[in-house]
């Protein structure tokens, strides 16, 4: 009866794996069903194999499912302070606080309004072209980067970007589908034994690889083409929807393009070339109504504020 | 015989589907909080705080209610009004061991708070890293009201468009 329960357990959750089989390696659909009939009808080492099959299918979809807003939460935070160990914070108050309020702005739009702890805003102390979208909403923006926008309707543009990189969740498309596993295994266990320090360590160690995927690939290799295309149309979605002149995305990758240095190692390596996305990016704005112009004094209004904030950067 | 197997059988049914609805109103604030509107905006007057694991009864929507925003009623039913579905989930959110959380982590419509990367695997990490969360810290610190935000769109002619997908 146990054999047979424990057969019919892995069945479903066979089927319950036939959308992403190809996350198990080394089985296939037709071998796990020969393991599954076997294990049922008693045969040792088929047991042996479920046993094996149970706790990869569990450690797959807890992973994706066991990462709930509270768990990204601590992966953005350290993700955030692994970039903040290679650039220094520009903790000019006036500049943080004014794009804190930009962004929060921003994000109400965008696809995930809201995150464990909301989104969060910093600029960084560096003329590299930089910028971060940490998990949950950790936001780094590199005085270099900011200074190619010249107006709070191009620092929007920025902000939009990155909010894009968050709430479509890139970074933690970043992560191996081996480290999900071995990060869901971990996460079952201590979520069991939460008082046993080896298992505290051995989950810190999975927390470790996670943060290594995105970090390597945020700071070092970039997203792919594709993802930057995604966080850019999602930019211009966000701008149109609050009501910034989405044509700003493009002074942006403008001005970029004259700023970025071949060779560095921030936008130039980790991003397409901005003739590229200026491609699309003028395209989807074309597919749009115009936006009513804002009155002379929502004009100014936006004029001050950046001035406040941003004069000095 | 027969009849009262097909009896059974609707009531089993029935019973099922009772306890499908139920779940399917049932609703865990996921994040730390969340405001409860009097509209299905950004811009609607807040009637309400939520925090983390409060439960809520989703109730009939109208018609013309906008993607992205559910009616609710709060814990207890002291608080009504509109929540941004980013802020909920459908799971079972448990409690933190020594509580009366009794759903176990492999479920997979229970997750586990205070559970997996928690507190406890970052005090880990920053230790065997020698990371400094100072100002991540300071980045959480930063406040900006609700109210604040709406005044610094409204002013500059702009629009919330919360949750718009």
């Amino acid at each position: 009866m146990k054999t047979l329960s424990r057969g019919l357990l892995t069945a479903i959750l066979v089927i319950a794996l036939a959308g992403c089989s190809s996350l198990v390696s080394g089985f296939s659909p037709g071998n796990i069903m020969d393991t599954v009939i076997g294990a049922a009808q008693g045969n040792p080492s088929d047991l042996d194999t479920v046993n094996q099959l149970q706790q990869t299918v569990s450690a797959v979809s807890s992973a994706a499912e066991q990462i709930t807003p509270e768990q990204e939460y601590y992966i953005g935070r350290a993700v955030a302070a692994t970039v903040l160990s290679t650039y220094r914070p520009y903790p000019d108050r006036k500049a943080n606080d004014y794009l804190n309020e930009l962004g929060r702005g921003l994000a109400l739009a965008s696809v995930l309004p809201e995150t464990f702890s909301g989104y969060h805003f910093l600029v960084l102390d560096t003329d590299d072209i930089n910028a971060f979208g940490a998990p949950s909403g950790f936001i780094l923006v590199s005085r270099g980067l900011l200074r190619c926008a010249t107006n709070e309707d191009e620092v929007a543009a920025i902000l939009a970007h990155e909010i894009g990189h968050v709430s479509l969740k890139h970074g933690l498309s970043a992560i191996s589908t081996a480290r999900w596993t071995e990060a869901g295994t971990q996460i079952v266990k201590f979520a069991a034994q939460n008082s046993d320090s080896q298992v505290l360590r051995d989950l810190t160690s999975s927390f470790g690889g996670v943060i290594g995927d995105i970090a390597k690939t945020m700071i070092t290799s970039g997203y792919s083409q594709d993802l930057e295309k995604q966080a850019d149309l999602e930019a211009v979605r966000i701008l149109y929807a609050v009501g910034y002149d989405p044509q700003a995305l493009v002074r942006v990758l403008s001005a970029m393009k004259t700023k970025l240095k071949p060779g560095g190692k921030d936008f130039a390596k980790t991003h397409p070339d901005p003739m590229v996305r200026i491609q699309y990016v003028s395209a989807a704005i074309k597919e749009l109504a115009p936006l009513a112009e804002p009155t002379r004094a929502q004009r100014a209004e936006r004029s001050a504020r950046y001035q406040v904030g941003l004069s000095n950067i | 015989m027969k009849k009262v197997t097909a009896v059974a059988a609707l009531g089993l049914l029935l019973a099922v589907g009772t306890a499908f609805a139920a779940d399917q109103k049932q609703m865990t604030v996921t994040v730390k909080e969340t405001q409860v509107r009097s509209t299905p905006s950004y811009l609607g007057k807040i009637v309400g705080i939520l925090s983390y694991l409060d439960k809520v009864t989703v109730l009939d929507q109208p018609g013309n209610a906008p993607t992205g925003w559910l009616k609710i009623s709060g814990p207890a039913g002291k608080i009504q009004g509109w929540v941004n579905i980013a802020a909920l989930t459908t799971k079972d959110i448990a409690l933190k061991s020594g509580t009366t959380a009794t759903q176990t982590a492999s479920s997979g419509d229970v997750a586990l708070a205070g559970k997996g990367f928690n507190a406890d695997v970052e005090a880990q990490y920053k230790q065997d890293q020698n990371l400094d969360y100072t100002w991540v810290d300071r980045m959480e610190s930063y406040q900006v009201s609700p109210q604040s935000v709406s005044l610094f769109l409204s002013q500059g002619g702009l629009t919330e468009q919360g949750g718009a997908q």
